[in-house]
């Protein structure tokens, strides 16, 4: 618990430019990352708007180079089923290709492109993964996807861009809803580069990432309270921190400082590299069979584990070792406000950039900030308290006043309870002593059944009122020591609120020794040529030569991974159950019989031993 | 019991291993002097497992596993590859991992720690129950 001080804050006269003005993040992004927030408009100007009709096949509608927000936002109608999209980079040839990926090159070198990875994210999902993160990349073939190199004419197109004008951008939005006043900045990029720049799960081209800052009013003064960043697979009130909370949350005087995932722009509050992990679409049937066993492995065998195997490890690089954006930075922001009442922002639906009909939507862009990609609300736009878990949070002046009247509510309730069970339950003894006196007279035979029933339904009655009093009095005395507590100024802990909080995997963990790093790198490609091998020289053999070879790569795998007594007990169980099948199978009688005799050898001597005693 | 009872098998096979691997030895017929040695070291190995079960040793745990691990590829590859395998070491190896596996036996031996007790569990006590 902390001890509340002269909270920061800035008078609540501001306008709303001067608010967003005054909270503005400061975004540190990783060595490496070629993205940086921008204008929608300059973005736009540079894009080409398209309709992906339902029989497959897309159409253009203005071409690159005509497009502007106000051309953006005509009203068109299309068939259900049509994708309104933008293309950044439009349909490239193989010479165009090949001159987007060497001028990329180039382009890197100009700028001395530093980023370097290592091989952590490989070392760190054991055999398994590494098996399916092969298959993962394999679906990129069938799935829709954004070639890569798209993603070299976006650099250089961005770059560019950057070159005639070098602004960073964010969109700022003011608003108001349940006594709390939110600053939101909208940061927009004009690429998702985390698939074919930083060895992660996939490319789009535009990206939208959010921050807020949540405010409240105490003496004709506007104070910070919460802060909420778009951490990727996290949600709710999971994304945000108190502003008073130093573990996690940076402050740069009254601003907060996001570390931007590379290429992916995910938001987070403390630099590192984190771990993310993305399940591969499974059907249905295999993940309940999935889950039945691995209910067995745990509950039944008491193994630990059984997690999914059907993920795919990435590491999201926000190290915040690079371009810094923000006020005092390398670089300050210019601001963009925004509104329902933008056009842009509200009258258009469509995607912002290409539709790479990607089925599970990874490489497909997103849509604006305002809609999600069909084209529905968005929540974070139209309920950007419910989005970090603060629709049930009251601002501080007014939960003083709230937990007050509640109280007053619950211990009138209280008095009327003293009066009430003392006398339902004088009641409920007169019912029972007449029901008694009625024992022994068959003639009373029918009234004696219907007080039975009505005495029955009282007793439920008066132990009900005696539980409500009794649970009344706990949650009377919680709402006192939390008044208490309020009024002496003493607060909750500002972590109290998170479930799961996003954490950087530290280095250590991250990073395995060299050994098991370059195993890793190695052991996919080495168990192939096994394979191969053993094809060539024992074909007779290969199957079995296969089991023991993948036994051998996992097992060894272990020992540089420090892993070996789990993977050991992993392989031991689960070659104990494929001999305990094979000698059911062929020696059921035996077994049975032992079992039998076992049992009955165990029985006899449990009632002996009870006889004796 | 069932430690105790798959150590015993442990000190079992290491003193028949050693009395092979002496009687090879003893015999002077250059072509059993690798194979006396072979048992001799895999006695002496198996002998320090099962003492270390009977203590209820870590590495003693790991050793007896990757012996099961070891001799259960061999004996299920054989099933499935060449139709003779020896069943009556698969059922030994077997009834090792099935004896050594539990939680209970693990946490005996230092591996896993115990899991937190279900208090919300039903009761048959009326003191309990609502």
């Amino acid at each position: 618990m902390s001890t509340s001080h002269n909270p920061p804050g800035i008078p609540s006269t501001a306008t709303d430019l001067e608010l967003l003005r005054a909270f503005e993040p400061v975004v540190r992004f990783t060595k490496g990352e070629q993205f940086f927030p921008m204008d929608v408009e300059r973005y736009v100007e540079g894009c080409g708007l398209w309709l992906y009709h339902p029989d497959d096949h897309d159409q253009q509608v203005i071409a690159g180079g005509e497009l502007t927000t106000e051309r953006l936002v005509e009203p068109r109608t299309a068939a259900f089923g049509s994708v309104f999209y933008l293309r950044f980079i439009g349909p490239m040839g193989i010479e165009a290709s090949a001159r987007a990926l060497a001028g990329l090159q180039r382009l890197k070198r100009q700028q001395k492109y530093v980023f370097r990875a290592g091989l952590g994210r490989l070392a760190r999902g054991g055999l398994v993964p590494r098996l399916l993160d092969a298959l993962f990349s394999a679906t990129l073939l069938l799935r829709g996807r954004v070639p890569k190199a798209t993603a070299a004419a976006a650099v250089l197109e961005y770059a560019g861009m950057q070159e005639r004008e070098n602004k960073y951008v964010y969109h700022g939005r003011v608003a108001r809803h349940g006594g709390w006043m939110i600053c939101q900045y909208w940061f927009f990029f004009a690429y998702n580069n985390w698939r074919s720049g930083f060895y992660g799960v996939n490319d789009h081209e535009s990206d939208w990432e959010l921050a807020s800052v949540y405010l409240y009013e105490r003496d004709d003064r506007l104070v910070p309270e919460w802060v909420a960043f778009a951490s990727h697979d996290f949600h709710g009130a999971d994304l945000r921190r108190r502003w008073d909370d130093p573990s996690d949350l940076t402050l740069d005087g009254l601003h907060p400082v996001v570390h931007a995932g590379a290429g992916s722009h995910a938001s987070y509050f403390a630099p590192g590299e984190y771990q993310a992990e993305v399940p591969l679409p499974i059907p249905q049937r295999v993940k309940d069979a999935l889950e039945v066993l691995q209910r067995f492995w745990r509950r039944t065998l008491g193994q630990r584990g059984g997690e999914n195997p059907f993920r795919v490890p990435f590491i999201d690089f926000a190290r915040g070792d690079g371009l810094s954006v923000g006020p005092g930075q390398e670089r300050e922001w210019t601001p963009n406000l925004i509104a329902e009442t933008t056009p842009w922002v509200s009258e258009y639906r469509g995607l912002w950039g290409l539709y790479a009909q990607d089925p599970i939507s990874g490489e497909n862009a997103p849509a604006g900030p305002m809609y999600n990609r069909d084209g529905s609300p968005r929540p974070s736009w139209f309920d950007p308290l419910g989005f970090a878990g603060l629709d049930r949070v009251p601002p501080p002046p007014l939960e003083l006043k709230m937990l007050d009247a509640d109280r007053g509510t619950l211990a009138a309730r209280q008095d009327e309870l003293d009066a009430l069970v003392p006398r339902e339950a004088e009641a409920l003894q007169e019912r029972a002593t007449r029901l008694e006196s009625m024992e022994g007279n068959p003639h009373l035979a029918r009234q004696h059944e219907r007080l039975a029933g009505q005495v029955a339904e009282l007793a439920e009655k008066v132990k009900a009122l005696r539980r409500e009093r009794s649970e009344n009095e706990a949650v009377l005395e919680s709402m006192t020591r939390r008044l208490e507590r309020q009024r002496a100024g003493r607060r909750e802990h500002p972590r109290a609120h998170i479930r799961h909080a996003a954490q950087p995997v530290p280095p250590a963990q991250m990073r395995f020794s060299r050994a098991a790093e370059l195993f890793a790198a190695v052991s996919l490609s080495l168990l192939l040529i096994g394979v191969a091998a053993l094809v060539i020289f024992a074909p007779d053999q290969a199957l079995a030569g296969v089991v023991v070879l993948l036994i051998a790569l996992v097992v060894g795998e272990s020992i540089l991974r420090a892993t070996f007594v789990r993977t050991v007990n992993r392989v031991a169980v689960i070659l104990a159950l494929v001999a305990t099948v094979i000698l059911v199978f062929h020696f059921w009688k035996p077994v049975l019989l032992a079992g039998l005799i076992g049992l009955a050898v165990f029985l006899l001597l449990q009632r002996i031993r009870e006889l004796r005693a | 019991m069932s430690v105790t009872l798959v150590a015993a098998l442990g000190l079992a096979v290491a003193v028949y291993s050693l009395t092979v691997g002496v009687l090879a030895l003893r015999s002077g017929h250059d072509d059993r002097l690798v194979d006396g040695i072979f048992h001799l070291a895999f006695g002496v190995g198996v002998l320090a497992a099962g003492l270390g079960a009977f203590r209820l040793r870590s590495w003693a745990w790991a050793a007896f596993m990757t012996w099961a691990v070891i001799g259960l590829t061999h004996q299920v590859l054989r099933y499935l590859f060449l139709g003779d395998p020896n069943y009556v070491d698969m059922a030994i190896n077997t009834f090792a991992v099935l004896a050594m596996s539990p939680l209970e036996v693990q946490i005996a031996f230092g591996l896993r720690h115990t899991q937190n007790v279900h208090l919300a569990q039903p009761t048959r006590n009326p003191l309990d129950r609502d």
